[in-house]
């Protein structure tokens, strides 16, 4: 198979701000940016995870900026946001990966109304408030590349995942295709990554808690190509979707998922 | 040593850009009935031009037979189709239905039944260039102008269902199986008169390039794209979205 040049997917000079960058998915994703030369900016919850990603950056040569907040909180979100702005550009690159089922009931009968508003809080309106925070940015320079994350959950339904989770990525995907056609006329793309279970420490941890080895076992069968995703085939996607390479591609939701389940 | 990339439709249009984006890495041969081996813009293309009507099965052996004395052909790209006028239902008549199901669908099933020896052979991967048309028809085109594209749109749906037969079937060989769907691309399909008309309609403001196109079946045929598996990729600047 081809192998991409970081020429190609060169991304000097730009800004690109990651949340929940710390680890998991969105570690992959800031590696992957910042191998591509991209001045990458990560946002997390996680104050050791932070630092001990920075040190780790820097000893394989990459140099990343770090904040510690809570991505729920309005206010420190903007506050952050004004802070990133002193320190370098508005960033061009805006990957929205904050997000999880923080360990919420599978059943819907036993998930409470807060089970659906922390959510629908962490999930869908941090992504909300930070495209609201850095669109602005993005129509005056008329160039923007976003990516949030979706799931396989929020197009097809989850075996492990509960329906608030699913509700609230379906949302994320509705969101995205609203946000591409309303800035698509200011040069700005807007697209969805929808993976189906990607062995983060996180999924692990979930898949082992709530399915049978049997389980686990059939459900690897049905995924035609033998195996789950790794967080690489994910970062790679999200890679290509802002490179200059997808420059007409918007509103799509791409799925990553082993061919498990195939849209329409 | 390069390995072999068979490119269909890769005398214009999409399939001579994917041939272009291709060939610097691969040993490409592009496929295509139009290609005349006396002819001298064919020499200069920088890939190999191989004449071949890919709705002939024996030809369509043929040229992998001679594609595969290159070298293990590891990609496989279709991007070979044509279209017809615009027209309602009872006046498409059964000729041109026939000739459009016969170049965009039946030879793909035929390219299908070829290449899987030679894709598992090599653990390789294939893209075919189906349409946005394929997955909703003309939906969203004017509806005052009478007539839609039936034979096209009903080829590319076609394909759109092969794609995921075809992704099933080889995955536990360790073949990837994907498709992209332009929506509006400038190039020989579309009159130019009607660019302008139609960028309006496009979030994204203007037609696609051929390139971009090629850029899409690029990275799906790259290990970036390494468990995607039976998915469509849109490249229509946001006038489908799914």
């Amino acid at each position: 198979m081809n192998n991409f040049t970081n020429d190609e997917y060169s991304l000097k000079g730009q800004v690109a701000l990651v949340t929940a960058g710390a680890r998991g998915l969105g570690r992959g994703i800031a590696l992957e940016l910042a191998k591509c030369g991209a001045d990458v900016w990560i946002w997390d919850s996680d104050e050791a995870a932070l630092i001990n990603m920075k040190e780790e950056f820097a000893s394989q040569g990459y140099q990343i900026g770090i904040a510690m907040l809570d991505l729920v909180d309005p206010i420190l979100l903007r506050e952050a946001y004004e802070k990133l702005l002193q320190e370098t550009l508005p960033p061009q690159i805006l990957v929205n990966n904050a997000g999880g089922s923080l360990h919420t009931p599978f059943r819907f009968l036993e998930e409470s109304d807060d089970d659906w508003n922390r959510l629908i809080d962490l999930n869908l309106m941090t992504t909300v408030r930070l495209c609201r925070l850095v669109l602005p940015g993005m129509v005056s320079a008329n160039y923007g590349r976003i990516v949030n994350l979706g799931s396989k959950a929020g197009r097809y339904g989850s075996l492990f995942a509960g329906a608030n989770y699913v509700a609230v990525k379906g949302a994320i995907h509705s969101l995205t295709l609203q946000l591409a056609q309303e800035f698509g006329p200011h040069g700005i793309t807007v697209n969805a990554v929808c993976p189906g279970a990607i062995m983060t420490e996180r999924v692990r941890g979930l898949l082992s808690e709530r399915q049978t080895p049997v389980e686990r076992e059939r459900i690897l069968k049905e995924i035609p190509v033998r195996r789950h995703g790794e967080v690489d085939d994910v970062s790679r996607t999200v890679r290509f979707l802002v490179s200059k390479n997808a420059s007409f591609i918007t509103g799509s939701l791409i799925d990553i998922n082993g061919g498990q389940v195939m849209s329409t | 040593m390069k390995t072999v990339a068979v490119i269909t439709g890769a005398a214009s249009n999409i399939g001579l850009a994917v041939a272009d984006r291709f060939k610097a890495n691969y040993h490409v041969i592009g496929i295509d009935r139009r290609f005349n081996p006396s002819d001298e813009t064919a020499v200069n293309l920088g890939f190999e031009p191989y004449s071949c009507d890919i709705t002939s099965g024996q030809d369509l052996q043929s040229a992998f037979n001679y594609a595969r004395s290159k070298g293990p052909i590891s990609v496989l790209v279709n991007s070979a189709a044509i279209t017809g006028p615009r027209a309602v239902i009872p006046e498409i008549s059964d000729d041109l239905w026939n000739e459009i199901i016969s170049v965009n669908l039946s030879a793909v099933f035929g390219l299908m039944k070829i290449s899987a020896a030679y894709l598992k052979e090599s653990r390789g991967t294939a893209v075919f260039v189906s349409s946005r048309a394929g997955k909703v028809g003309y939906a969203g085109f004017d509806p005052s102008v009478l007539g839609t594209k039936a034979h096209y749109s009903a080829s590319k749906a076609g394909v759109n269902s092969l794609i995921k037969s075809y992704a099933i079937e080889l995955a536990r060989f360790g073949v990837r199986v994907n498709g992209v769907a332009p929506g509006s691309i400038e190039g020989t399909m579309i009159p130019r008169e009607r660019w302008g008309e139609l960028s309006g309609k496009i979030p994204l403001g203007r037609l696609g390039r051929p390139e971009e196109v090629a850029d899409a079946v690029w990275f799906l045929c790259s290990e970036h794209a390494s468990y995607i598996t039976g998915h469509i990729l849109d490249v229509n600047g946001g006038t489908l979205m799914d």
